[in-house]
């Protein structure tokens, strides 16, 4: 579904270049929850970011559901992100408009008529149970609750990919699972693809089944999930964060547990 | 004190439609062009919608200028300029265009600071979805900002009713010309105080429904 084929990507900084990724190469097929995972600054979030354009490589090729994406003109490329949703960290709702028109927004955007975009919003607000806050602002809404709407919203156009860049990284423990819950459901029921990037090893262990550990913008290892318990981490990084996906492991779903890297 | 208003009550209320005059007019076109240049001062920002640092810089010097100018001066430096516009340079009308001209630079530096507040990753998420730049604007950076631009809107009123009261070296009248010609040129203190009070009046209004539609613009908290 998604190919990452040889992508590298620098940055200006106040002193000289800094590469944000270099030379990573994934692929990720249909119906994956692909977990990206390392510590802050190893590049996971400008990988993602580069899955729908916010950020340009600069060399590599991607392919998006069997097209490449860099060759797209601009007014195809805005078309194509309409195929690829995205939640955030901090939900970047719209303030001033109601979990309703948020939900509508990529509809309207898509320049749906009213009657069908109102038809749809209630469907996917079903979807996160949040029907009855439709005529709420985000700002009396939990973490928790934002965080279902920004879903809700990055569902509304049926997109093939959903990107999540550390989707549970600004709620608690509990209201994390909800989330994550809510995630594996959709990709249940609509067969999206779901990426994912976290730096909490919890995350990967209970939804994910794929794995890819990245460190100062390289990935280092990637495998699928089964194969943890049986593999020998290469890396410094994957020792530490594997342990802690044995200890999950080993002591399910303990309420409240909160494994912190970085 | 009602004996000393009444016989110049026409007078004052003469003044008063003219200062709404001024001050409507020149707001009205400030707030729909400086939204324009103020819109365009942020998208072409490096980092922002559009690369055009070029325009960029030339808009900046532009607004800086107009910015700088002290506005007595600037009534009296573009009187050529406001003849050729109204035909005249002496009068209300006329006296409308200096306050237009420095209303649009002033509302643009507003709306480009209101503008940039808006949270950089609700923008994000608006590009994910895949809207165009016209969209980000219209839908999202306005939207977002609506509270700051009511909040402007009071604040260049504010401001302009303050301004009016100088062109009245050009003959625009208005209730600042009103409460020197009595309280300067006649030593009228009563009535130069009575207009102050007016206009301290004037300005609670407009800044407490300003507040108020502010009030329900945002939904931030
Ligand atoms: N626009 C930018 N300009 C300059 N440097 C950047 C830019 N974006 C990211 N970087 C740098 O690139 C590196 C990788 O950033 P990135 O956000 O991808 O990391 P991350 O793995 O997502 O970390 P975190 O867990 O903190 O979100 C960081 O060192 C960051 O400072
Ligand atoms: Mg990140």
């Amino acid at each position: 579904m998604i190919n990452i084929n040889d992508v590298s990507k620098k940055f200006q900084t106040a002193d000289g270049e800094f590469n944000a990724v270099s030379s990573v190469s994934l692929n990720i097929e249909e119906g994956d929850i692909f977990g990206i995972i390392g510590f802050s600054g190893a590049g996971k979030s400008t990988l993602m970011r580069m899955i729908n354009l916010l950020e340009r490589p600069d060399s590599g090729a991607i392919t998006v559901d069997g097209e490449n994406i860099l060759s797209l003109s601009r007014k195809e490329l805005l078309k194509k992100r309409k195929t690829i949703g995205m939640i955030f960290q901090h939900f970047n709702l719209l303030t001033n408009r109601t979990v309703f028109d948020n939900v509508a927004l990529p509809l309207e955007l898509a320049g749906v008529s009213r009657k069908e975009r109102k038809a749809r919003v209630l469907e996917c607000l079903e979807t996160v149970d949040l029907l009855e806050k439709a005529k709420e602002y985000p700002a009396k809404l939990s973490g928790g609750q934002k965080q279902r709407v920004a879903i809700a919203r990055a569902i509304t156009t049926q997109p093939k990919v959903l990107l999540c860049d550390e989707p549970t990284s600004a709620v608690d423990p509990q209201t994390k699972e909800i989330i994550l819950d809510y995630l594996k459901r959709i990709r249940e029921e609509l067969g999206i693809t779901i990426v994912i990037v976290t730096h909490e090893m919890n995350v990967v262990t209970r939804i994910c089944n794929k794995v890819a550990v990245m460190e100062h913008g390289k990935v280092v290892e990637s495998f699928p999930l089964e194969e943890i318990p049986k593999i020998e981490p290469k890396s410094a990084i994957s020792k530490i964060l594997f342990n802690e996906s044995n200890s999950v492991s080993e002591e399910p779903k303990e309420e409240g547990e909160f494994v912190y890297v970085g | 004190m009602w004996d000393r208003i009444s016989p110049i009550l026409p007078e004052m209320q003469l003044a008063l439609w003219q200062t709404f005059y001024m001050v409507a007019v020149s707001v009205t076109i400030g707030v729909i062009l400086g939204t324009l240049v103020g819109t365009l001062l942020y998208i072409t920002r490096p980092g922002s919608l559009l690369k055009m640092p070029a325009t960029n810089a030339v808009l900046n010097v532009f607004v800086n200028i107009f910015r700088s100018i002290p506005f007595l001066l600037l009534t009296i430096a573009i009187i050529p300029f406001t003849r050729l516009i109204v035909g005249t340079a002496i009068g209300t009308t006329a006296a409308i265009v200096p306050m237009t001209i420095s209303c649009i630079p002033y509302f643009a530096r507003l709306i480009e600071s209101t503008l940039l507040e808006v949270n950089r990753g609700v923008i994000e998420a608006a590009e994910s979805m895949g809207a165009n730049r016209f969209q980000l604007v219209w839908k999202i950076l306005y939207s977002e900002a609506r509270a700051g631009f009511a909040n402007n809107i009071t604040i260049l009123t504010v401001s302009f009713i303050s301004y009016s009261t100088i062109v009245g070296i050009v003959g625009g009248g208005g209730i600042g010309d009103f409460a020197i010609r009595y309280g300067y040129n006649r030593y009228d203190t009563e009535i130069m105080m009575i207009t102050i009070v007016l206009i301290i009046v004037i300005v609670q209004v407009i800044q407490s429904v300003g507040n108020l539609i502010v009030k329900r613009l945002d939904k931030r908290i």
